[in-house]
Order: structure tokens, then sequence, then C-alpha cells
């Protein structure tokens, strides 16, 4: 689609320009400056390990993309890996309120694993995000708060649509 | 986050599930973006301290785009006047706004034409002066060539053809504003506060989602002028047709409140693997039973709704009516804001040709609807529409017995913990209000069974989870293509 390009320098900028590192980050790495987005989206991975661990697997995810693009997949494997071990913390923390969120924290984990060219840890994120994902298909009632909408194509065993009640 | 005449400035279910997500997404930044009908208005919540900044996005009370915020400049405002003349608007505007009508026309043929059309718009209005604009004869002219000339559409009457581009024209100050840099759009509705979420996944690849509570396009149906012709509500139908079938077709994730409106959705062309239902979920803590010393031992039925057509005050009076013949003692409470004041003064000589003036009370609304559930003896829901409304489940959590009209996700909310009766029936409601009043046995065990229900189904918890995960997913898988695009290469 061609469209003309919206202006960026508006006073919406100066309301929106926020401090914080992440947004650095991202501006840093759309004005080419790499090196330093890198630096940044690390350490805000760090920092947010703890408190939430989603977004610290999503900042290393954003280092890590970088740095495949500068240096090659190879430097990027270890930050892959601190990638997928967030993911997999993120998911054993929703796993409780959520396990859809779980299903999918653990499926990163797996694909962030394999980029780290851990193949075995990647298979096992990956078994554990289909057997959870099979106790809540096949968890009888369903449960909408626990159910990702589906077409009619995996049907239940009793016949009826995966979202049927 | 995008709304449209609720959060911050008004009250109502949708406000509720907009300041209790921000509040609890304590990990994320959010800056609103508010389409509401007037500049100047009170902030109904305290902002949490995530929320970075409101812009408010008056469609009426101004007579020039921007003149309410702080940042107007009369220098900008003076540069866009300058710069807009005849020739340009029929260059550079003209040509996408007869794109906008004549996908708005026929329901949206093409969601990309109607979006780049849009997106035209929206880079012309923020450069030049809209005033000017939708009072150019360009702009005229192609109204008459699109609607008066139309085939279909020459039958309306001129004052309604008129009223309808007086839409059009507000609409349009809604892309006379630029928008702020956010790492994902989430809209509150499949509705016009969607269209920046729209132009900022074209623009800047802004990963883009809707939640919909009640359907938009069917809660725009119901509330139609009765009053105007076939030809002229199918003019109105199809706009609301386009701008829901566009936010669709640029949503990344269409997140529905209940499975109720999956089917609408789809129908109206929304892709199956965007569509994931995720529920709302309430404070357990604050909404429970309490035990409340009320005035008198009258039976108290409590509504809590705006007053508004949609919610179906107009029926509960008359099944009130009925009601009141066998319990004289029964007394109903309806708390919630006014809306719609016509509506009101209806209900009010409704009220007053029944004779139930000390039966049925506008209570106003309330900051402390925990307290107001736990006076009741049953809680009453008689919407014509509904999402999944927080009512439902909120009176539930208190262990109060429910009786709600069959609509949007309400059965889906009940699931056989309280009694549903037909939408738009005062009989079937009557009857469902008398079958909770006559047993009282009958109603504290379905409130206790209510209560149990909802803290295994709808938790803060999972509901604020999912929506984490939901930000997430969308962000997590944009760096994914770019990883696996930059690896192709």
């Amino acid at each position: 689609m061609v469209v003309n390009k919206i202006s960026n320098s508006s006073w919406i900028d100066k309301i929106s320009g926020d401090k914080s590192r992440w947004f650095k980050a991202n501006k840093l790495e759309k004005n080419g400056r790499l090196e330093e987005a890198v630096r940044l989206y690390i350490e805000e991975a760090e920092e947010k390990r703890q408190v939430s661990p989603g977004i610290s697997g999503l900042c290393y995810l954003s280092a890590a993309k970088i740095l495949i693009k500068m240096k090659g997949r190879e430097k990027a494997e270890p930050i892959f890996r601190k990638a997928a071990e967030s993911y997999e913390e993120y998911a054993e923390k929703a796993l409780s309120s959520s396990p859809s969120s779980a299903i999918w924290g653990y499926k990163m984990a797996s694909k962030c694993y394999a980029w780290a060219g851990e193949y075995l840890k990647s298979e096992e994120m990956m078994k554990t995000a289909e057997s959870l994902s099979e106790k809540i298909e096949g968890g009888g009632k369903g449960y909408p708060l626990f159910r990702i909408f589906r077409t009619g194509g995996n049907k239940r065993k009793d016949g009826k649509s995966p979202n049927a009640m | 986050m995008l709304c449209e005449g609720t959060y911050p400035f008004y009250r109502g279910g949708v406000s509720t599930w907009t300041h209790n997500l921000i509040s609890n997404l304590k990990d994320y930044e959010f800056f609103i973006l508010s389409v509401t009908s007037a500049p100047f208005l009170r902030r109904r919540y305290n902002l949490p301290p995530n929320v970075k900044g409101i812009l408010n996005i008056p469609l009426w009370g101004t007579e020039f785009v921007k003149e309410h915020i702080q940042e107007f400049k009369f220098r900008d405002f003076l540069g866009r006047n300058l710069s807009t003349d005849e020739r340009k608007i029929q260059e550079e505007f003209i040509p996408s706004l007869r794109a906008f009508l004549d996908e708005a026309k026929h329901g949206c043929k093409d969601p990309r034409r109607l979006a780049e059309a849009i997106c035209e718009m929206h880079v012309f209005l923020t450069r030049h002066d809209h005033r000017k604009t939708v009072r150019s004869k360009a702009f005229w002219n192609i109204i008459q060539e699109e609607l008066f000339d139309d085939r279909l559409y020459g039958y309306a009457r001129l004052s309604y053809i008129i009223d309808f581009s007086r839409i059009l024209s507000h609409i349009l100050q809604l892309l006379s504003y630029e928008y702020p840099y956010a790492d994902l759009s989430h809209s509150s509705a499949a509705a016009f506060c969607g269209l920046p979420g729209i132009i900022l996944k074209i623009d800047r690849d802004t990963p883009y989602l809707i939640t919909e509570h009640g359907v938009y396009f069917r809660e725009r149906i119901l509330d139609l002028p009765s009053k105007s012709s076939i030809i002229e509500r199918m003019l109105l139908i199809n706009l609301y047709r386009a701008i829901v079938q566009v936010n669709y077709y640029y949503a990344d994730k269409i997140l529905p409140v209940c499975k109720f409106n999956v089917d609408w959705e789809r129908e109206l062309g929304a892709s199956e693997e965007k569509i994931e239902v995720i529920c709302n979920g309430i404070d357990v803590e604050r909404f429970k039973p309490i035990k409340i010393d009320v005035e008198d031992n009258r039976k108290r039925i409590v509504v809590m709704a705006r007053i508004d057509k949609l919610k179906g005050i107009m029926n509960l009076i008359d099944a009130m009516a009925n009601v009141s013949k066998r319990y004289p003692e029964a007394i109903c409470e309806i708390y919630g804001p006014v809306s719609d004041k016509q509506y009101l003064k209806a209900c009010q000589r409704k009220i007053k040709s029944l004779n139930l003036e000390d039966k049925v009370l506008f209570m106003g609304p309330t900051d402390k609807p925990e307290l107001a559930y736990n006076r009741a003896y049953v809680v009453v829901q008689p919407s014509l529409s509904e999402g999944f409304p927080f009512t439902v489940i909120e009176a539930m959590a208190c262990g109060k017995p429910v009786v709600a009209t069959d609509v949007g996700g309400v059965s889906e909310a009940i699931d056989g913990f309280g009694v549903i009766v037909p939408p738009r029936s005062s009989a079937a409601l009557a009857e469902g209000i008398m079958k909770v009043l006559e047993n009282e046995e009958y109603a504290e065990e379905m409130g206790r069974r209510a209560r149990r229900y909802v803290l295994k189904r709808f938790t803060y918890e999972g509901f604020i989870e999912n929506y984490r995960r939901v930000y997430l997913e969308v962000l997590s898988e944009k760096i994914w293509k770019e990883i696996i695009e930059w690896q192709r290469s």
C-alpha cells in the first residue's frame, strides 16, 4: 500500500517521548545506533528479570535480533539463551493464573532455546507446552478464560467443537 | 489505549474494564487516546501512575481542531489555514474522501482501499485546516456526487444527507490529530476510535489489538434512528459495517469478552485465527458478601446500569408493575449514571403512570457498587445488549442471586448459576424475579453457588495475565518476523 509517510516531528512526540530505557533503545535502533541499542535492551532485560520476566524476554529477544544483524547468529546465541530462560520463568509464573499464557511462554522459550542451539532444552519446553495444552483442551467443560478460540478443525473426542460448553 | 465515549471521562462497564486493565498491568505504560463528545470533561477515574498521558479528541464542542489542548499554537493553526485552499483540497484530499465514501456506502468492499483513504485523509488533515476543508466547495461537491446523485442513496431525505455529512465532518476531526508513538495500540471497540490504531499499523507497523465488549456493529444497529427510511438506515449501517470491517482487517488480534461476540465477528469478516476470547475478571476481595443493615425489611431488587435505551430500564419498570402486585413490599433500586436524559424522562413518566414512584427509585451513580449489591435480595440485569457484563459477575461474587436477560455473554457468565430470561419481555422478567422472591432458601443457595463459581472462573489474575501475554505475544511476534526475514535475506 502506498501511503505518504506521516510526519514524526510534532508536539505529540513531546508528550509521548518517554524516558524509559526500552523507549530509548527503540529510538536508537531506529536511528541505526545498534551497539547502544543492544546495551540498553540488555540492561532493561536484566533489570526486569525478577519483576517481569515476560518483558525481560522481550528485551533479550530485541537485543538478539540486532546482534544477528550485526554479528551473525553465533554471537546472538547467549542472548537467545537468556531470552529463553526469561520466557520459561514467565511461563512458570503465569501457570497458576492463566495456563494459556503459560503455554505461550513455554513455546517462546522453546523457539529461543532452538536459536541458542540448545535443541534438547527446546524440545523439552515444547513437550511441556503440548502436555499442558492437551490438559486444557481435553478438560471436559469449557473454560473461556483458559481457552483459545479455534476453528472447527480440531474437534473434541465427543465430536463437539473445542469451544462448545 | 484507544477509547470511545468511555475511559476516563465516563463511567460504565468498558471504563471499568479499561481502568482495571491499566491499573493492573503495571509493567506497561499507557497513553490514552479518548474519543469523546466534548472538549472539557471531568475525569471520572483517578489515573494510575502508569498512564503517561491522555489525549481527549472531542468530536463536538470545538470550532477548531486541537483548540482545547495546551499544546495548541496559533502559529501552527495559521500555517495550516494558509496552506489550505480549494485547489489543494481538490487535488490532495478529495480523491481519498471519494474512495472513503465509496467504501463506506457499500459497507467496505476492499478494506485496504478504505484504510488507504483513511491514512491519506489523516496525512492531509494533520497538515491542513479541517474547518476550511469541510466547508470547501470541493467537499460539498463530493457529497453531491457520491450521495445526492447516487442511484440508491439519492432517495434519502435532503436533511438526512446533510446530517450524515455533519457526522462525516466530525469523524474527520478524529483524523486531524497526530497520534503518539507506541509499541502497540489497543482499542476497546471495533469502532471509530480504532482508526488511529489502523493508521499506526499501516504507517509504523505498530501491532493493533481490539477488545470487543458489546459488538459495536450490533449496538449501532439497535441504536439506529427509528424515524429514518430503509435507505437512510442502510447508509448508516454500511458506514458502521465499513468501519468495523476495516478494524477487523488490520487487527493483529481480536479479543471478544465472550463467545457470543465471535459469531458476529466471523460474520463481519474477522479472520478466525485472530480471535481469542478473554473474559472479564473481577476483584473477588472487593466484591464479596458483606453484612449491611438496610433501613427496612423490604425485598430489594438492585439494578446496576446506566440509564440508557440499551439497558432495558423500561422493560424493568413494566416488570416491576407485575412484581409489585404479588410482592407489594418489593422495591427496585437502579444505580447508574444517566447517559440519555430523554430516556430517563420517559422512564419517569412510565413510573408515574404505573404508580410505582415509591417502588422504582433512581439512585444515581455509586462509587461503592459492592455495597449496593449487598443491599439486594436479588440483582437484576434487564439489558437489550451486553458484552460480558461486570454487573452480573460482580453481583454473583457478592453471593447474590441474579436474574438477567439472555443477551451477549450473559448466559456464558451465569452458566446456570442464576435465572436467565428472554430480552424485551417484561412478563418473563417479572416471572424470573418472582421465582427468586418466592423462595428464600433457593435464592440463598443460588447466591452461594454463584460466588463459588465466580471464584473459580472470573478472577482478576487470569484476566490480567491473559492480556499481559497477548501484549507480549504480538510484540514478540513482530520481533520474530524481523529475525526470520533477516535470516532469509
